[in-house]
């Protein structure tokens, strides 16, 4: 049933994040919102839940927005994983730890998506945007991830007292 | 290394990348089976998508002309002696058509038809992420849309449709990477290709590769379809040079192009279904 939960505001998320954050849109990058969700979720829930997270996000931009299905699914998949491993141990109270983490978490995303462009011959010269696209956009997911991890943290404490506690 | 192997997470994580890798290869070849997938999802959500893209539209264009109020006089004084020029130019023009069509008859060759069949379509998504430009529109095969048919606006070319679903259709735009579209030079008649924000091309910009290096190209020379590939018809404004350059150890040259449609404010698109009754696109 959380699950289920999570599935439903992955999609909303997506659809948010295709239509009402081309607003937040500045020189032609805007945040990642799902993503940052994916992120937040493996630092609060740990690798398998950011894994999962990832894998949703990526899944449902594939189907709707992709050519074939898995590419963005197998990036995001990785990079939740990754971001919840390699976050195991931190205390992450603070909110500029979030920020930092989000920040890193974000750049390996990229760093994973240019890596498939160059396997699966998506775009032509990746390593040319880096500076204009994973830089910024890293640097956006990283202002947004303190209200999305604050979101995420409230969410699972609801879900915690309707599912466990409640039933 | 032996312990890694022994750890069942590892072995988990694996067997989901195969699944995804097999998925990808699988899905890439047939489309038929990938749009099954696709279908249901873009039914069930482009109804919200649709209001919100509208709204979210809305606001975007409410914000940006609070700043444009105080040009409006002066854009407006602008604006009226173009019109005026242009009604020159109006003129000037249907006396050549005339002339064209008395010449074209005389040597005994065939009226060109610039009429094309439209179909109007909204845009109900954009591509969530900052390295594709892929936008999702409300027409699909129930309205005679196919995979390969140029989607402009009254400005000018936007793309063209990479997939098509019942009701849905996914359209790459010409700043997309992996687009490709012939082009010419309005003025000098240079054929060349035009790519996607590729290396040197600033982002939003297309690049004009292939001219030939003795092509006179200046900054503001119009950029339209040549028609050569079959997707895009011939004539469509597509853009303005913005910058020329001679590569140095090659025998061509590019142009920067600035797309003449802008391309982040996209509300409704016109696809070309047809051109003097040749039907778009490629046959399923």
């Amino acid at each position: 049933m959380r699950m289920l939960a999570y599935f439903f505001i992955m999609v909303v998320l997506l659809v948010f994040q295709s239509t009402v954050m081309e607003l937040f849109k500045i020189g032609g990058i805007k945040p990642d919102l799902p993503l940052v969700f994916a992120l937040c979720c493996s630092l609060a829930k740990g690798e398998n839940m950011g894994a999962f997270m990832g894998f949703l996000n990526g899944i449902f931009e594939d189907i709707i927005y992709g050519s074939f299905l898995g590419f963005n699914a197998l990036i995001k998949f990785l990079t939740g994983y990754i971001q919840g491993y390699a976050a195991r141990d931190i205390f992450k109270g603070p909110a500029i730890i979030t920020m930092g983490l989000t920040f890193l978490g974000s750049i390996v995303y990229n760093i994973i998506f240019i890596f498939m462009s160059l396997i699966f011959n998506e775009i032509a010269n990746p390593w040319y945007f880096f500076m204009p696209i994973v830089l910024p956009s890293a640097l956006f997911n990283m202002i947004i991830s303190p209200f999305v991890y604050y979101a995420v943290v409230k969410i699972e404490r609801f879900f915690d007292y309707y599912f466990n506690v409640k039933y | 290394m032996l312990r890694l192997f022994r750890n069942k997470r590892w072995w988990l994580l694996l067997v989901v990348m195969s699944v995804l890798a097999f998925a990808m290869s699988f899905t890439a070849k047939n489309n038929d089976l990938f749009n099954r997938f696709s279908l249901p999802v873009i039914t069930a959500i482009s109804p919200v998508q649709k209001v919100l893209s509208t709204a979210s539209l809305t606001i975007k264009e409410g914000l940006g002309t609070i700043p444009e109020i105080f040009a409006l006089k002066k854009q407006n004084e602008e604006l009226l002696k173009q019109v005026r020029e242009l009604e020159q130019y109006k003129q000037r023009f249907l006396e050549y058509q005339r002339e064209n069509i008395n010449l074209r008859s005389m040597l005994g060759l065939k009226q060109r038809n610039f009429q094309y069949e439209l179909e109007a379509a909204e845009v109900i998504g954009r591509d969530p992420g900052n390295w594709f430009n892929v936008i999702l529109i409300d027409k699909g095969e129930n309205n005679g849309i196919k995979k390969d048919m140029a989607v402009i606006t009254d400005q000018g070319l936007v793309g063209y449709t990479i997939s098509v679903g019942k009701n849905y259709a996914k359209v790459l735009l010409i700043t997309d990477d992996r687009s490709s579209v012939s082009a010419m030079i309005e003025r000098t008649r240079d054929n060349g290709i035009l790519k996607g924000t590729i290396d040197p091309a600033p982002r939003g910009y297309v690049k004009m590769v292939f001219l030939p290096q003795e092509a006179n190209i200046v900054k503001g020379d119009i950029v339209i379809s040549s028609g050569l590939g079959g997707i895009v018809p011939k004539g469509i404004v597509i853009g303005e040079v913005v910058e020329a350059k001679k590569e140095p150890y090659d025998l061509m040259q590019y142009a920067i192009v600035k797309p003449e449609v802008d391309l982040q404010k996209l509300e409704q698109v016109f696809v070309i279904k047809s051109q003097n009754g040749n039907q778009g696109g490629s046959n399923p």
